[in-house]
């Protein structure tokens, strides 16, 4: 009987041992996976590590968070650079990134698959969108829709909202479009080519290869959503109000320090991205200035309500969100 | 139960049970929608009414079947000629091995510049992956003939022609399905890659879904992908067994 | 019909090393001419340049006929797996036409001529059957078969039956044996084995270490049968000549 018994309980022990393991190790692995790696960064004695993810390399269009001083309101700010195709929203829904810079329509998009973990936008650079389509000069094309009904190739990454709306404005499209890898380099290879930019970057690169531009303005074509937005989990907002408002304080003391004077910040920029020389840093400092410059009395970065409706229906329109989303949720003016 | 219909079964309800609990996880978002979309979800994908899944697909196996036929044409081509010429042999050996171990992604871009957007670029991407393990296994099997056939044939003073057709082909057709198998998912790899670049097909489609946040299309893509070259793979097997019927090459 | 061959002053050395040194060969048409040795004595290599798979380093081979036709039997069957025995069979007779000036039988098809060469070599009701389905001896009998049906003048068999078992391998000798006094088919048979030589040769040579000439050349004018009282002391004569002879040099007493 003692016999049976010890047998028996050995067998149960390791099998239930087994299965402990077993949830042991499935739980860590799920742990690892959703865990905000910030909750091990707390219990270090110096100020938390904060992440800001850019979505593309240290260009003007980032200045002012390179000129922002942090530290003044102990805030220590990591600054993640970021490439073609980084993804910034995933980033701050999984928790690799405190803070990220994305643009206004990913928002709206990640709101409504993920309405459990909601993001909201705190600051907007660029009242204008800057992005362009560029041509090259020598094709005489006097307007955007030229561009699309003409022969030759255009460079446009497939998915994004603008390439969607253009799609759908210059439907049928003649010109044959071709992935956008980054960069100006097949522009420079064909005449034949026009390519997506932003207005502050690629025609000013293409001017010191020697090339003439001709750029057309995606906002003048009726589709300006916000762009260079930082926003960070809804959920933050509320957990840590006062550091939020402290971010966004500072973001704007910089880009109001950029704005006015932003040769120091440049040659900084200028070590972290050497594809840009410091000329263009130049022009394309004073190129972005009228983009992000408030016209009304309201503070840098500030956003409407009506602008992020409008977005939101054209969004609808273009079948990139499915319901009806109450935008006043989605972002916030500190 | 016959033991070929439950070694189909029992994996089947595995998969099955697999999927229904990925379903619950999804749904009940323990795992949530920005990791890992609901298989309900990629599943709805493929149905013949969605626009843009399966003309995307269509695009880039025709692409991989291109790519496929023209490294099996030069392909064996080379084998066959640097089978009569031992320098070349001696060349190109080494060379396949070593272009397979040079990733796709890498070249893919470089391919753009020399074939231009779109389909040719895809298509060349899918011929470069393609073709090194044809030339590798062909020229293997090539050598695969037994040496006392070999006297055999030498002895009949059976003509180049006639000893390759009747005994160094058939002895190195093993060799070849495998690197033919080998070959036919690569080539549907390097068309992605080279759709990735080139655009068009389901690399195109991939990469936009991706910038829409669209992870249930991501994956719909993944899975059309694996169904082709299961589909493609299924055929060279029905091939097999024609061939084996007609002849039970080794 | 068959060949009578003489050769003379044969060597061949591969990459310095010398396998065969001044070997002399003569042997009359019709003749069963054994080449003994045990392994390593360069047996298969001479078997081959009679044959004319290698060529000699040096010395000459001379054929008693212009134009003859020959096959060759190997020690492992050598069947093209994916063909059945008849259509192996009739293979080699699509090649060997090359040698042949022209047919003896023409009312005979090749197919025909194929389904009384498996009679001959008891194979008969195999014929469409593949070689993985035989056992070692029928494939080894249906390589005899491809061999017969180029009509050989003469027929080079190296070891063909070490690789089987001794009922079949007696089974096959006796055949072979009938075979060749009803055709009178020249036959070089190389092989390790005494009783085998003693059983079957017309002629027996004798071959020592590599690079030495022939050690003996025995010659019987008669045959003998299987168990028979002379099959017995030509067995015994051969043992007690030759053992003494390849233990010379060697130290070793068995073959």
């Amino acid at each position: 009987m003692q016999l049976f018994f010890r047998r028996w309980s050995s067998l149960t022990l390791t099998s239930v041992s087994k299965t402990l393991f077993k949830a042991c190790f499935v739980s860590v692995l799920f742990a690892g996976l959703f865990s905000n790696p910030m909750a091990f960064a707390e219990s270090s004695p110096s100020a938390p590590e904060i992440k800001l993810t850019l979505n593309w390399k240290p260009e003007p269009q980032f200045g002012g968070f390179y000129a922002a001083d942090f530290s003044q309101y102990k805030l220590n700010v990591q600054i993640q650079e970021g490439g073609s195709g980084t993804p910034t929203v995933q980033m701050l829904l999984s928790g690799k990134a405190d803070y990220a810079i994305v643009s206004s329509e990913e928002i709206l998009v990640a709101n409504e698959k993920n309405p459990k973990t909601p993001l909201v936008a705190l600051f907007a650079v660029y009242q204008t969108n800057p992005q362009i389509i560029m041509a090259h000069e020598e094709r005489g094309f006097k307007t955007m829709a030229e561009v699309f009904k003409s022969e030759g190739t255009i460079g446009l990454q497939g998915g994004l909202s603008y390439a969607l709306f253009l799609k759908k404005k210059f439907d049928p499209i003649k010109a044959h479009l071709v992935p956008y890898p980054g960069g100006i380099t097949e522009f420079i290879a064909k005449k034949t080519h026009s390519q997506q930019g932003f207005l502050t970057s690629e025609p000013l690169l293409a001017q010191t290869q020697g090339q003439r531009t001709k750029t057309f303005l995606v906002a003048d074509e009726g589709f300006n959503p916000y762009t260079t937005v930082l926003a960070t989990q809804a959920s933050r907002l509320e957990i840590k109000a006062d550091e939020v408002k402290n971010m966004v304080k500072a973001t704007r003391e910089g880009w109001a320090k950029y704005l006015k004077s932003p040769d120091l910040t440049n040659e900084k920029m200028a070590k972290l991205n050497p594809a840009m020389n410091a000329e263009t840093f130049k022009s394309s400092a004073l190129a972005q200035k009228p983009l992000i410059e408030m016209t009304a009395s309201q503070p840098l970065g500030h956003m409407s309500e009506q602008r992020w409706r409008d977005l939101k229906n054209q969004l609808q329109g273009l079948g990139l969100i499915k319901s009806d989303i109450n935008v006043s949720q989605v972002y916030k003016n500190l | 139960m016959s033991q070929r219909v439950s070694r189909i079964l029992w994996p089947s309800l595995c998969l099955i049970a697999m999927i229904a609990v990925l379903e619950g996880l999804t749904r009940s978002e323990w795992i949530p929608p920005y990791l890992f979309p609901k298989p309900s979800e990629i599943l709805g994908l493929l149905s013949p009414s969605q626009p843009d899944l399966w003309p995307a697909a269509l695009e880039t196996l025709e692409s991989a079947l291109l790519g496929l036929s023209l490294s099996l044409a030069v392909g064996g081509l080379l084998c066959l000629i640097s089978d009569q010429m031992r320098t070349l042999k001696d060349l190109l050996l080494p060379l396949s091995t070593f272009f397979q171990t040079v990733p796709i992604i890498a070249i893919a871009p470089l391919l753009v510049i020399y074939f231009g957007f779109g389909q040719p670029t895809a298509v060349a991407s899918a011929f470069f992956v393609s073709i090194f393990p044809i030339i590798a296994s062909g020229l293997l099997g090539l050598e695969k003939s037994p040496p006392e056939l070999l006297e055999l044939f030498r002895l009949w003073e059976a003509s180049s022609y006639q000893q390759l057709f009747h005994l160094r082909l058939p002895f190195a057709y093993p060799y070849f399905r495998a690197g033919l198998r080998i070959a036919i998912g690569l080539a549907i790899i390097g068309a992605i890659a080279g759709e990735f670049v080139g655009g068009g097909g389901l690399g195109a489609l991939i990469d936009s879904a991706r910038t829409q946040q669209r992870l249930d299309l991501v994956y719909a893509c993944l899975l059309v992908m694996s169904l082709m070259a299961l589909a493609l793979l299924m055929l060279l097997s029905l091939a097999h067994r024609a061939i084996q019927a007609w002849r039970p090459l080794p | 019909m068959s060949v009578a061959v003489e050769a003379q002053g044969l060597r061949f050395a591969f990459e310095d090393h010398l396998v065969l040194e001044n070997i002399h060969v003569d042997v009359k048409a019709g003749e069963i001419s054994v080449i003994l040795g045990s392994s390593g004595s360069g047996k298969s290599t001479l078997l081959r340049l009679l044959a004319g798979l290698m060529k000699t380093t040096q010395g000459h081979i001379q054929f008693s006929k212009a134009r003859y036709q020959k096959a060759f039997v190997f020690q492992e069957p050598s069947l093209l797996p994916w063909l059945t025995i008849e259509q192996n069979i009739l293979l080699a007779h699509r090649f060997s036409k090359t040698s042949k000036p022209q047919d003896d039988s023409p009312n005979l098809t090749p197919r025909e001529q194929c389904a009384e060469i498996c009679e001959v070599v008891n194979l008969k009701g195999h014929e469409h059957k593949y070689p993985r389905e035989l056992s070692g001896g029928m494939k080894m009998r249906a390589s005899f078969g491809r061999a017969l049906m180029a009509k050989p003048d003469l027929l080079f068999l190296d070891e063909p039956f070490s690789a089987l078992d001794e009922i079949t391998r007696w089974d096959l000798q006796d055949w072979l044996r009938g075979w060749q006094k009803s055709h009178q088919i020249s036959i070089f048979l190389v092989t390790h084995s005494l009783s085998e030589a003693a059983l079957l040769a017309d002629q027996i040579f004798l071959l020592g270490q590599q690079g030495e000439p022939i050690k003996a050349r025995f010659r019987f004018e008669t045959a003998v049968e299987r168990d028979s009282d002379n099959y017995h002391h030509r067995l015994h004569d051969l043992k007690s000549q030759i053992l003494p002879l390849l233990s010379q040099g060697r130290g070793r007493g068995e073959m």
